[in-house]
């Protein structure tokens, strides 16, 4: 019997805490605050879900005007695929490669083909509820508003599964290739991080590059043909075409023709990665965790020069954290670097177009719409700086440490105020590289760029500290893969959540005061003094939080 | 010195109680021996004394502080060492070292002073400018037990701590033990090893199923059991049912 199928029942239960959450729900003291819990996140969230709603309904109408609807499920299957592409790639890595469990699994009579198999279909679940809250929405917005037949509900089983498949599966050939090189050196970590963001880089470049279509061309597709469009944003991409077409067209000959496409092509992906995976996977994977160490007795002055002047205990955390964050590979991409991929994306992509995206900016920009630019711009540089997690995983990412940070004679508010400092200065990153990727795309003058920094940084306040406040309420400290603090902790989407609403509620309240006509300095003004005191408020309850939740936090 | 005033700990909704109304009081300048089967308590009860854990009820004063209603103050005269030597895995020796010196405030020149006495005891030196990510399980050990002499603290809770150190390595620690209550300080630990308990302890403590069973020197115990016994056979005797 093939030993697959116990081995993706073992690690879906791992790593999705299966056997523990029933635990919980048997035995668990809080299930009526959990329950509380939720239904606060779905209030809250309340908000953005409107927004998003509305959103989907705008572009739905501004495409049905031009017969383009079915452009809509394109945007939804690019947005999914975009993200399972971009984040899928770090995931792939450390969940391959990172597991705690990876030792035990090389020692057991399984092929290599098997462990990598069982960790795919792990992350591939993931990924779909990763995807979920942006792409079914799209979904079923166009199936109620385009009144879609049955065979469009019926479809969207197989094409929102076959979603990722590829994508992923590119992740992984990518990311086996690049670790049987890495494998092969001392600088371990610093090549698995330059690799992957080279690898990323160079996949998105070489994806907008590709079946590029002269403007003529488009236009003319665009008006002669039903999905035109489709066929111009989609050919980019063409498993985003073939997604998008066997869902439009239904149980056409073309429609199944388009999604026996999809599966066919997934499945040839996912095999040919699966087979390489026997060649490659154990070359890269036995021996990554052995650490490459000189032993040489340090002399007293080398002892002495390696011996901390004596800081203080809020220098010495914020080090701490700063160390253990720029040396942990995922914690470094998924904490850091992801603020700075994203302009660096944005900027690839621009560059590499050949029409400018942002044309909507950039006309702001130049019809003297300064206070929107300055808002948009802000907007983006908190979304880059504030969105990576690394304040919602803070106490996460201490996980077995955390028996360090209860018995040292620090205070509570102090550990709390040297981790925001640490998330602050990671925002500080994200806010600097979106307001550079914003420069290179757009023409910007320097006293908006100074606006939008100013209430960047500001607006960066007050959701570090709510994300700091979520993770310690329920701190995610079992873990048996540092990705599991990052990236599978529930922590990092609540404070992304409340962070997408904070936004939304402020972009909404600057809509509305920009319409009733008030200068724009002064919508400028309120948001800047809104994001001030949200600051102050939610640093106060989280220094008194961190009292009373500090203790109470078992190891 | 530690006080433990009818201390109780239960988990589970009161299901399982892992600690008992135990009381117990350790004298300053005192090396006290923790012994109890798996899953006794022992390791409940040790943290709770260095403040990893609260207790549902009674109180724990160290050196007549109360560790739940001034803990920082207890924690700057504590230090302690687990039974997993888990430590920061991305930091070097020295940075974890410094981190501990830093937090507890001990200056620079003793910091270097007693890191590379530490160092050369525990015969760690040449590995402390790598990641803790590279040590063995012992190394990982001697580095959690520098930081836990580091600060030199008056009370010094160990967990376990033979567990992993080779037989150098741990006569040091005993030596180390004996020094720091010879200087007066106070040293509690737990251990499976019936003999080093005998030969090191001033005084020992059983604990079982949450309850301090026996306690006392090896003569008071053995004069309690009614016969020349060693720890072993009164442990077991204790702790049959």
């Amino acid at each position: 019997m093939s030993a697959l199928r116990p081995l993706v029942g073992l690690e879906l239960k791992t790593n999705f805490s299966l056997a523990a959450i029933w635990w919980h729900i048997k035995h668990g003291e809080n299930r009526l605050r959990s329950l509380l819990i939720a239904v606060l996140i779905l209030v809250g969230l309340t908000p953005m879900v409107v927004a998003f709603i509305l959103g989907i309904k705008t572009i739905y109408g501004a495409l049905h005007t031009i017969g383009q609807e079915s452009a809509l499920i394109l945007l939804g299957v690019i947005a999914g695929q975009t993200l399972v592409f971009v984040f899928g790639f770090f995931y792939v890595i450390s969940a391959f490669y990172f597991s705690n469990d990876l030792e035990r699994l090389i020692s057991l009579p399984l092929r290599p083909n098997e462990v990598v198999a069982s960790k795919f279909l792990v992350v591939i679940v993931n990924e779909y509820f990763s995807i979920m809250p942006f792409v079914l929405p799209v979904f079923l917005g166009y199936g109620i508003l385009a009144h879609a037949p049955l065979e469009f509900w019926i479809l969207l089983v197989p094409v929102y599964l076959l979603l990722p498949v590829i994508p992923l599966a590119v992740s992984a050939l990518l990311a086996i290739a690049l670790m049987r090189v890495v494998n092969l050196t001392r600088k371990k970590d610093a090549l698995i991080i330059v690799g992957s963001l080279v690898l990323i880089g160079l996949n998105f470049f070489i994806q907008m590059r590709t079946h590029g279509e002269s403007d003529t061309a488009a236009i003319a597709r665009l008006l002669t043909e039903r999905d035109g469009l489709v066929q111009i944003i989609g050919n980019r991409f063409p498993p985003s075409v073939w997604a998008s077409r066997s869902l439009s067209l239904g149980f056409s000959p073309e429609g199944i023709g388009q999604l026996g496409l999809l599966a066919a092509v997934s499945a040839a992906i996912l095999f040919g990665m699966v087979a390489l995976s026997e060649k490659l996977f154990y070359e890269g994977a036995i021996g990554l965790s052995e650490i490459t160490s000189r032993r040489r007795k340090l002399s007293r002055l080398e002892m002495e020069r390696s011996i901390a002047q004596g800081r203080g205990p809020l220098r010495a955390i914020l080090d701490r954290e700063i160390k253990i964050m720029n040396r942990t590979p995922v914690y470094l991409l998924n904490g850091v670097l992801v603020g700075v991929l994203v302009p660096a994306l944005l900027i690839v992509g621009v560059r590499s177009s050949d029409d400018n995206p942002l044309g909507v900016l950039v006309s702001a920009a130049e019809s003297g719409h300064t206070a929107v630019l300055i808002l948009v711009l802000a907007a983006f540089a908190i979304v880059c700086g504030c969105m990576s997690g690394t304040a919602s995983s803070s106490f996460s990412r201490e996980g077995k440490y955390f028996w360090i940070s209860k018995i040292i004679p620090v205070s509570w508010r102090r550990q709390v105020a040297a981790k925001f400092l640490h998330s602050y200065l990671v925002s500080l990153v994200g806010i600097v590289a979106a307001l550079i990727g914003s420069l290179v795309v757009a023409p910007v003058s320097g006293p908006a760029l100074a606006a939008a920094a100013l209430l960047s940084l500001v607006g960066a306040v007050p959701l570090n500290a709510a994300g700091l406040w979520i993770d310690l309420a329920r701190p995610k400290l079992k873990w048996t893969n540092p990705q599991q603090a990052i990236k599978q902790n529930l922590n990092v989407v609540f404070a992304m959540l409340a962070g997408a609403a904070y936004l939304v509620v402020c972009g909404f309240l600057a809509h509305f005061l920009l319409r009733t006509g008030l200068p724009g300095s002064f919508v400028y003004s309120a948001l800047l003094l809104i994001a001030a005191a949200t600051g102050w408020f939610v640093w106060r309850g989280l220094m008194g939080f961190a009292d009373r939740k500090y203790p109470e936090t078992d190891v | 010195m530690i006080e433990i005033k009818d201390v109780s700990k239960s988990y589970n909704k009161g299901a399982i109680r892992a600690v008992d109304h135990l009381d117990l009081t350790v004298n300053a300048g005192e090396i006290f021996g923790f012994l109890g089967p798996n899953g006794a308590g022992k390791t409940t009860m040790i943290k709770m004394i260095v403040g990893l854990l609260r207790p549902d009820s009674g109180s724990i004063l160290l050196n007549g502080v109360d560790n739940q209603r001034d803990p920082l103050k207890c924690k700057a005269m504590t230090t302690y060492v687990p039974d997993n030597p888990d430590v920061y895995e991305r930091l070097k020796g020295t940075e974890y070292l410094n981190f501990i010196g830093d937090v507890y405030r001990v200056d620079r020149a003793m910091r270097i002073e007693r890191i590379m006495r530490w160092a050369n005891v525990f015969e760690i030196a040449s590995e402390l400018g790598n990641p803790i990510q590279s040590y063995s399980h012992g190394m990982r050990q001697k580095i959690v037990l520098m930081a836990a002499f580091l600060p030199e603290p008056e009370v010094i809770v160990l967990d376990e701590p033979l567990v992993g150190l080779d037989p150098r390595a741990a006569h040091e620690l005993k030596e180390a033990m004996r020094d720091h209550c010879r200087r007066g300080g106070t040293l509690f630990f737990s251990t499976h090893i019936m003999e080093v308990a005998e030969k090191l302890c001033d005084r020992v403590g059983i604990i079982h199923r949450g309850k301090l069973v026996a306690c006392g020197t090896l003569p008071e115990l053995r004069a309690r059991a009614g016969s020349d016994q060693s720890l072993e056979g009164i442990f077991l005797e204790v702790t049959e049912k």
